[in-house]
């Protein structure tokens, strides 16, 4: 079985705000990149099958420039058996997803399961999987909170939806978006820090995708005026606020 | 010409957000000259609720019936959605940004070749031509703008960034079955009915490692009952297993904008405040008075939250009672 595991590049959950370029890009000097945070759980997801099935091989894959190759070299470590950077930094969810088709097209190669992070922590999108499968036609599962395979080989799935659950059984191939809890995010061990060197990193030239939509520039939010504290002894001034001015009661 | 938008309805009711969709979707239709606003639904729902999307300007309603579209199946719902995006070549499809919206949007999205825009918070604006709309980005700890190279645009509004009026109108509901094959099968749901979703409400509550533990939890559920308001939780608690992971609210969890959340024991880590942040009003209750959610709240009482909240709850109650006896 053949998994492909798609990751991008995102600050450090609590790497400070700010941008440059007049607010077209990202301030990147001094900041820690990380994993998506839900890629992760798609990674952590992909190597407990591995663990759990002989016959299984992980690809990662990530369009991106140079500065992804750490992240790739780690999730090697952790335990992916390949890696393939596409490399171009892409505009929109839709040129990252159509690169990563157009790769798949020229390489001939076919993965049973493709997994993504339910969105990234930077764009908010969410969209690279529904791309991916509405491009190559394949099963969409977004939002998976629980995966198994059965033993006729279905995927056996929970996915998560507003106050509940979801279960349900779906044919491979399929992609499938990663919440938190899909895995128990993994470390990579010294032996795997060792491995991933002569593990096969490719890079490929992008095929050339235009993007559908453009980043103009970004901006930080307003400042919320000083918090007012209320005396606990006099609650009643908070419910006076709760009915004046917020309105709510 | 027209403006498509995803609606839907719960426990027999279209939902607040849908008329909001619905809002945002007819203003889009009036300022870019951009045909009728045709407003889509799955599933069993009474005629009379999706007429009363005429009062936010649709002009019609359309209802997909039949088995299989009480939930969200990706394949199902959007081979049926294409039929209709090719009869009426809209320039718009409006999706919520919520789950459902993340399942079918980007399928939308593709199909129309239309550039997509995750998590608008206003109406766009056009600047040589082009279309330009305001999203979160970065979880909430900023706002990029976002330009659609394409004619036309899928968009997914977050919950609360555009302010409607209900006016007069009723629309015209057509029924169609719908056909096609499914993406899987769903054997089972587990669901919360009856009470207020956590994306839909307009007032949160949340508990956090402050709470001490989930038997304490009524305390919470008592002042959610008096507000109306649904309950959310910091990751911590739900990595205990003391609240369910669907009110994990923050970077990993759920992105909310209520008009009100009150953070109740909570300390606002930064990947906390990422999900909430878009909140009109803050109110925290903590007993750290160094606490960072002091930072980034409008008000707030410096307290024990077992003191505190049963005497919110009740000050709550009187004065709820005053107003109906007087
Ligand atoms: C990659 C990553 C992603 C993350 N994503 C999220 C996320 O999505 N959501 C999230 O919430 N966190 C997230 N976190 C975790 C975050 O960093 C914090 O650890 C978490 O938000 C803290 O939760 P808390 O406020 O409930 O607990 P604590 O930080 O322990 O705060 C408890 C607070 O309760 C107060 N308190 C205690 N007793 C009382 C009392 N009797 N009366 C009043 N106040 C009291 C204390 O003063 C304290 O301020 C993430 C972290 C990482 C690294």
């Amino acid at each position: 079985m053949k998994i492909l595991v798609a990751i991008a590049r995102t600050p450090d959950t609590t790497a400070p705000i700010d941008f440059v370029d007049d607010g077209k890009k990202y301030k990147e000097e001094g900041v820690q990149f990380i994993i998506n945070p839900y890629d992760e759980f798609a990674l952590a997801k992909a190597m407990d099958l591995k663990d759990e099935r002989q016959d299984v091989e992980v690809t990662v894959i990530s369009v991106d420039s140079n500065k992804a190759d750490q992240l790739l070299r780690k999730a090697l470590a952790i335990g992916a058996d390949k890696a393939v950077r596409i490399d171009v930094e892409p505009e929109d969810a839709w040129q990252a997803a159509g690169e990563i088709v157009e790769w798949l097209k020229k390489s001939g190669e076919q993965f049973d399961l493709i997994f993504t992070g339910k969105e990234t922590i930077n764009y908010n999108g969410g969209l690279v999987g529904g791309y991916i499968a509405s491009l190559l036609g394949y099963t969409y599962i977004p939002e998976t909170y629980k995966l198994n395979i059965t033993d006729d080989g279905k995927l056996d799935i929970v996915r998560e939806i507003e106050g509940g659950r979801v279960f349900l059984k779906a044919d491979m191939p399929a992609v499938i978006t990663a919440v938190e809890y899909l895995a128990e995010p993994r470390l990579p061990s010294m032996r795997g820090i060792m491995q991933a060197r002569t593990k096969p990193f490719s890079v490929e030239q992008p095929a050339g995708i235009e993007p559908l939509t453009t980043t103009v520039k970004h901006y930080l939010p307003p400042k919320r005026k000083e918090c007012k504290l209320i005396d606990p002894e006099n609650i009643e001034e908070l419910v006076e606020i709760l009915h004046k001015e917020i309105k709510v009661i | 010409m027209a403006v498509i938008v995803y609606t839907e309805h719960e426990d027999g009711k279209v939902k607040r957000s849908s008329y909001e969709l619905t809002a945002y979707a007819s203003e889009l239709a009036k300022q870019f000259n951009a045909g009728p606003v045709v407003a889509v639904t799955f599933g069993n729902v009474a005629d009379s609720e999706l007429a009363a999307l005429g009062k936010v300007g649709a002009e019609k309603v359309i209802n997909f019936q039949g088995e299989g579209t009480d939930q969200v199946d990706p394949k199902l719902f959007f081979d049926n959605l294409k039929t209709l995006l090719d009869d009426t070549s809209p320039k718009f499809v409006v999706f919520g940004a919520n789950n459902s919206g993340r399942a079918l949007a980007p399928l939308v999205s593709a199909h129309l070749k239309y550039g997509l825009v995750p998590g608008v918070v206003e109406l766009p604006r056009e600047e040589n031509g082009k279309l330009i709309f305001k999203k979160n980005a970065y979880s909430g700890k900023a706002f990029a703008d976002y330009q659609v190279n394409t004619d036309g645009a899928v968009i997914m509004l977050m919950r609360n960034s555009f302010d409607y009026e209900l006016g007069e109108g009723t629309a015209q509901v057509e029924v169609r079955q719908i056909s096609g094959d499914r993406a899987y099968n769903i054997e089972r749901v587990e669901k919360a009915t009856g009470k207020v979703p956590l994306t839909e409400a307009d007032v949160v509550v949340s508990g956090g490692r402050g709470m001490k533990g989930p038997e304490n939890w009524h305390l919470l559920e008592e002042l959610a009952e008096e507000l109306g308001a649904a309950l959310a939780c910091s990751k911590p608690v739900s990595d205990m297993g003391w609240r369910p992971h669907t009110e994990h609210v923050g970077q990993t969890g759920l992105t909310i904008r209520p008009t009100l959340y009150i953070a109740v024991g909570i300390s606002g880590a930064i990947q906390h405040l990422a999900g909430v942040s878009g909140s009109r009003y803050i109110i925290a209750i903590n007993k750290d008075p160094e606490a960072p959610i002091f930072k980034a709240c409008d008000y707030g009482v410096v307290a024990d939250l077992f003191e505190v909240v049963p005497k919110l709850t009740k000050a709550i109650r009187e004065f709820k009672e005053k107003q109906a006896g007087g």
